[in-house]
This record gives C-alpha cells, sequence and structure tokens, in this order.
C-alpha cells in the first residue's frame, strides 16, 4: 500500500482525466469511479485530492460510503487531530444556566415595561377626558394613581433589565455558539435600546420636570419614552420566541 | 450584505438554534437510561443518547464549515484588493 504525501494527494483531483483520490482519516481512497465524484467534485462542494476527516463530520452520510471504495494508500504522517472542545461553562456559570435564568428573567421588563406604558396611556386618557379632577371610584384612582404607578413600572423594569441582559449574552454564548447573525443583532439592538428608554426616561422624569406636569415639553418626551418600551419589548419577545419555539 | 453572506446566515441560525436542543437531547436521553428498570429500556435509551450526540457532532462541524465560508466570501474583496494594490 502507497503511502502519500498532501501534495500528492493534491494533484488526484480529476483533472485531466487523473486518478480522483481523496483522504479520510489518514486513509487515501480510489472514488475515480464513483458518479458521486465526477471531475474531481463532490456535489459542487467538495473537490477531490483533499481530506474529508473534517467534511465528513457534517455529512448526511456516514463514512461508511467510503467502505465501496478501495483503499489504495495512507497519508504520509497523518495524525488525527484532537477532539475539539466544546464551550463548556465553568461549573458556576453551568450551574446557574441549568436553573433557566434568562427564561425566567425575561419575563419582568417584558411584562413591566407593557404595564408601565399601558398605565401611561391611562394617565394620558385620564387628563384628556376629565382633567385632573378625573376619577374611577371603584378603583380609587386618579390620573396621579397611573402616573405612580406608570413611575413604578419603570423603576422595576429597569432594575431587571440589566440581569435579563447579562442572562441574555451568557445563554447565547454557551447555548447558541455565540454566533452574530441576523436574530442576535436585533436583540442586542433592541436590548440596547431598551435600556437607553428607561435610563432616558428615569433621568428626564427625576432631573428634568416637576411632577406630572403635561404643561412641560419635557414631560411629552418622558410619555414617548415610556411608549416606545411597548414595541421594543414586543420585538425582544417576538425574536427571542424565533430562536426558542418552532411556531 | 450580499445575498451569499444572508443566506450561509440563516443556515448558521438554524444550526446553532438546533445545537442546544440535541444537548439538551442527549442529557434527557442519558438521565434516563441511567435509572432505566430494565436493561431492554437502558439500551434503547443510550442508542438514542448516541444519536444525539452524533447530530450535536454534526452540527457542530456544519457550524465550523458555514462559518468558514463567510469569513472566505467576506475576506475576498480585501483579497481583490491587495492583488491591485
Amino acid at each position: 500500500m502507497k503511502t502519500m504525501d498532501k501534495a500528492e494527494l493534491e494533484k488526484a483531483n480529476g483533472a485531466e482525466g487523473g486518478p480522483i483520490l481523496v483522504s479520510f482519516e489518514g486513509k487515501v481512497y480510489d472514488v475515480t469511479a464513483s458518479k458521486m465524484w465526477r471531475k474531481g467534485v463532490h456535489f459542487r462542494t467538495h473537490q477531490a485530492g483533499k481530506d474529508l476527516t473534517e467534511s465528513m463530520k457534517a455529512a448526511p452520510h456516514g463514512a461508511e460510503v467510503l467502505d465501496r471504495y478501495e483503499q489504495i494508500g495512507t497519508v504520509a504522517g497523518y495524525k488525527a487531530a484532537a477532539p475539539e472542545a466544546v464551550r463548556e461553562p465553568p461549573f458556576v456559570i453551568d450551574k446557574i444556566l441549568r436553573q433557566h435564568p434568562h427564561p425566567v428573567s425575561v419575563h419582568f421588563p417584558i411584562a413591566l415595561s407593557l404595564t408601565g406604558a399601558l398605565s401611561m396611556t391611562a394617565f394620558l386618557a385620564a387628563r384628556a377626558l376629565g382633567g385632573p379632577e378625573f376619577s374611577i371610584p371603584a378603583l380609587h384612582a386618579t390620573p396621579q394613581t397611573f402616573e405612580t404607578f406608570t413611575l413604578f413600572c419603570l423603576i422595576l423594569a429597569t432594575l431587571a433589565a440589566p440581569v435579563t441582559i447579562a442572562t441574555g449574552v451568557l445563554s447565547w454564548y454557551y447555548n447558541y455558539s455565540a454566533v452574530w447573525t441576523g436574530i442576535y443583532r436585533w436583540k442586542t439592538s433592541l436590548s440596547i435600546l431598551l435600556a437607553t428608554l428607561q435610563f432616558s426616561a428615569l433621568a428626564i422624569r427625576f432631573g428634568a420636570v416637576t411632577g406630572s406636569d403635561l404643561g412641560a415639553p419635557a414631560y411629552w418626551l418622558f410619555a414617548a419614552l415610556v411608549l416606545a418600551m411597548a414595541p421594543t419589548v414586543i420585538g425582544l419577545g417576538y425574536f427571542g420566541g424565533k430562536i426558542t419555539f418552532p411556531r | 450584505m450580499s445575498d451569499e453572506i444572508k443566506q450561509l446566515e440563516r443556515m448558521i441560525e438554524v444550526v446553532a438554534r438546533m445545537i442546544p436542543k440535541e444537548r439538551q437531547a442527549l442529557e434527557i436521553y442519558r438521565k434516563t437510561a441511567a435509572s432505566a428498570p430494565t436493561e431492554l429500556t437502558r439500551i434503547l435509551f443510550e442508542r438514542l443518547a448516541l444519536q444525539e450526540e452524533e447530530h450535536e457532532a454534526k452540527l457542530r462541524a456544519a457550524l465550523k464549515i458555514l462559518q468558514a465560508e463567510v469569513r472566505e466570501i467576506r475576506e475576498r474583496p480585501k483579497k481583490g484588493r491587495e492583488e491591485k494594490g
């Protein structure tokens, strides 16, 4: 049985009617007779004369397909690559991730932001309909009740968001191989937007306006930021769901 | 972003989303096999676990290949510019 080096193997790529050879785990196979390797190319993806050890792992078939062909040699100096380590989290992170902190914590900023936006809508509607004296006796609620509730939701949502973002990043890194594609870009952008909306809204409400003064333009900006949180968290929920649930 | 990269990224996304599901299934089958009441059920769940392990390995290999393809496409214009320069 012949021993071939890499350069020799690469020449056997079927060009100009020559032999078509491939290697797998250090063994060289002659696949010239195979219909699947016409002109030295397999499924427009794999080129003859190459080592297929890595590609075989992703193939829809196993290595047994090569049993149909004659092994004509071995690759000189072939050394099996050490198995690639899976990205395993450190012990503590693993224990944390096993409690599913992201799916647990993600509901809080979503629910609180939505409730805050809803409460802000109720506040604005109550003021528009009945002015500051408007009240719902059954709930003992005045417009101010809704405004206070909005602030309460906003503060809690702002406290919950960093935890959710941190657990999301951990989950992305260890569970989803840290791939940087469309869904994860959307989730990152929306998370940054949400944090910006939350901090800006709090800064304006406590720094630029006194009470719930609808005459102040800054208050309207605060209201707009709170309302903008609703579509932002719906978007975050949508992309999160797309990753986790099939439909 | 080119259509080619977009298509590859869609595949990367699918593969990356499925890896934890294979891993989860593998762990569940292994745990179930460990507490199987009979030899037959133990073998059954161990075989299922092996299949999931193989699926995960295939997906990880596919992920590597797809990421390498994206890198190659992204580097194409750079190489072109260097050659011209």
